[in-house]
C-alpha cells in the first residue's frame, strides 16, 4: 500500500494504518534520531512523539505523498527540543575524542570495520544529518529541504562541505589506525 | 573554475542534483583532472560505506509504546496525559502556556472586582443617616369680609 492510501487510511480512522506506517519506517527514523542525539533512549522518545503527533494530527498532512519528509521533520523537531532541553548542542565539529577513552579500545574499535562511523561521529551533527538522509534514506535535495527547513541550495552546499569533511575525518582516522 | 568549484558541482553531480547545461564544462574538466576523479571516487566510496552501515535496531519498547498508540483511534488524543504534554511541548509563534496563564489571572481579578462591586451596591443605608423630604404646596387665597370691605 502506497503512502498516500496509508494517510487517507489513518485520517478516516483506519488505525491499523499507523502500524504499518510505523513498520514502514521504524527503522530509519530511529536511525536518524539515533545518529543526531547519540543517545538510544533519548532517540526512542523522539522517535515515539513523531508517531504520537502523527496520531493526532494526521487530519494536518494535506500532501499525503510527503508522509516520509513530515515524519522526518517531526522527529528531527522533538530531536532538537531534546538537545535544547538537555543543553547538549555544542558544537562537535570541536570535539576531540574522550580524553578517557583508551587508545587500544579505539584501535580495536577501529579495527572491527566502524572507521566510517568513527569519522561520522566526529563531524557537526548538521553534516551527519545531511548525509544519513542523502546516502541511507536516498533523498532529494528538495526533501532534505523539507526536513530541515532550509533553501534547496543550502542543502546542496552542506552536503558538499560534509562530504569533504567526512573525507578529512576519515584520513585522520586511518591516520590512527596507523599508531602502534 | 578552482577544482574546488568543480568538486562542489561533482557532488551536485553525483547526487543527479547538477543543472544538465552544466554537465558538458564538468566531463571536460574531469577528463583532465586526477584530482576530480579521485574526489568522484570518494563519492562513491562513501554512499557505498554508509550503505553498508548496521541498521540501527529498534527497541522493543518502542515498538510496545506505539502499538498502544495504534490501539487509539487516529485523529484523537491518545491518552489525555500524552495529548496534553505534546501540546505543551509543541512549539507555537505564541507563549501559549504563558497566554494561558496570563487569561487565568486576568479572569480571577475581574471576578474578584466583579463580587466586591456586587457587595458594595446591596449594602443597607446606615441608622443615623437622616432623609428630609421637601414637598412644594400650592398657594392659599382666603376670600372674607372685614369692616365691610371684600379681601
Amino acid at each position: 500500500m502506497t503512502d498516500d492510501r496509508l494517510v487517507q487510511a489513518l485520517q478516516q480512522g483506519d488505525s491499523a494504518a499507523l502500524g504499518v506506517i510505523y513498520a514502514r519506517y521504524k527503522v530509519q527514523l530511529f536511525g536518524y534520531c539515533e545518529s543526531l542525539l547519540r543517545d538510544r533512549t533519548t532517540a526512542e522518545d523522539a522517535v515515539h512523539d513523531a508517531f504520537l503527533a502523527l496520531t493526532n494530527r494526521c487530519r494536518e498532512i494535506r500532501s499525503p505523498d510527503a508522509l516520509r519528509s513530515w515524519l522526518f521533520a517531526v522527529a528531527r523537531n522533538n530531536v532538537m527540543m531534546i538537545l535544547r532541553r538537555n543543553r547538549r548542542l555544542v558544537d562537535v565539529d570541536e570535539e576531540a575524542p574522550s580524553a578517557e577513552e583508551d587508545p587500544l579500545d579505539r584501535l580495536v574499535r577501529v579495527e572491527e570495520g566502524e572507521a566510517l562511523e568513527t569519522s561520522l561521529g566526529r563531524l557537526p551533527m548538521h553534516y551527519r544529518e545531511v548525509l544519513l538522509l542523502r546516502h541511507r534514506e536516498g533523498m532529494s535535495y528538495a526533501a532534505i529541504a523539507v526536513v530541515t527547513g532550509d533553501t534547496v541550495e543550502a542543502i546542496r552546499a552542506r552536503l558538499f562541505k560534509a562530504r569533504k569533511a567526512l573525507m578529512r575525518a576519515a584520513a585522520a582516522v586511518v591516520d590512527e589506525r596507523k599508531l602502534p | 573554475m578552482m577544482c574546488h568549484e568543480y568538486e562542489e558541482r561533482l557532488s551536485a553531480f553525483y547526487d543527479g542534483e547538477l543543472d544538465r547545461t552544466k554537465v558538458p564544462e564538468l566531463m571536460t574538466h574531469l577528463a583532465g583532472c586526477s584530482s576530480c576523479r579521485t574526489f568522484l571516487a570518494s563519492l562513491a566510496s562513501i554512499q557505498r560505506a554508509e550503505m553498508s552501515m548496521n541498521t540501527a535496531e529498534v527497541p522493543a519498547t518502542l515498538d510496545e509504546r506505539v502499538r498502544r498508540l495504534a490501539a487509539h483511534r487516529p485523529g484523537r488524543p491518545a491518552r489525555f496525559r500524552d495529548a496534553a504534554f505534546a501540546i505543551w511541548k509543541r512549539r507555537f509563534a505564541l507563549p501559549v502556556p504563558a497566554i494561558g496563564i496570563f487569561a487565568v489571572v486576568v479572569l480571577w481579578a475581574g471576578l474578584l472586582l466583579w463580587s466586591e462591586a456586587e457587595r458594595a451596591s446591596v449594602t443597607p443605608p446606615a441608622a443615623e443617616t437622616q432623609i428630609i423630604y421637601v414637598m412644594e404646596m400650592p398657594p392659599v387665597v382666603v376670600q372674607g369680609t372685614v369692616n365691610g370691605n371684600t379681601r
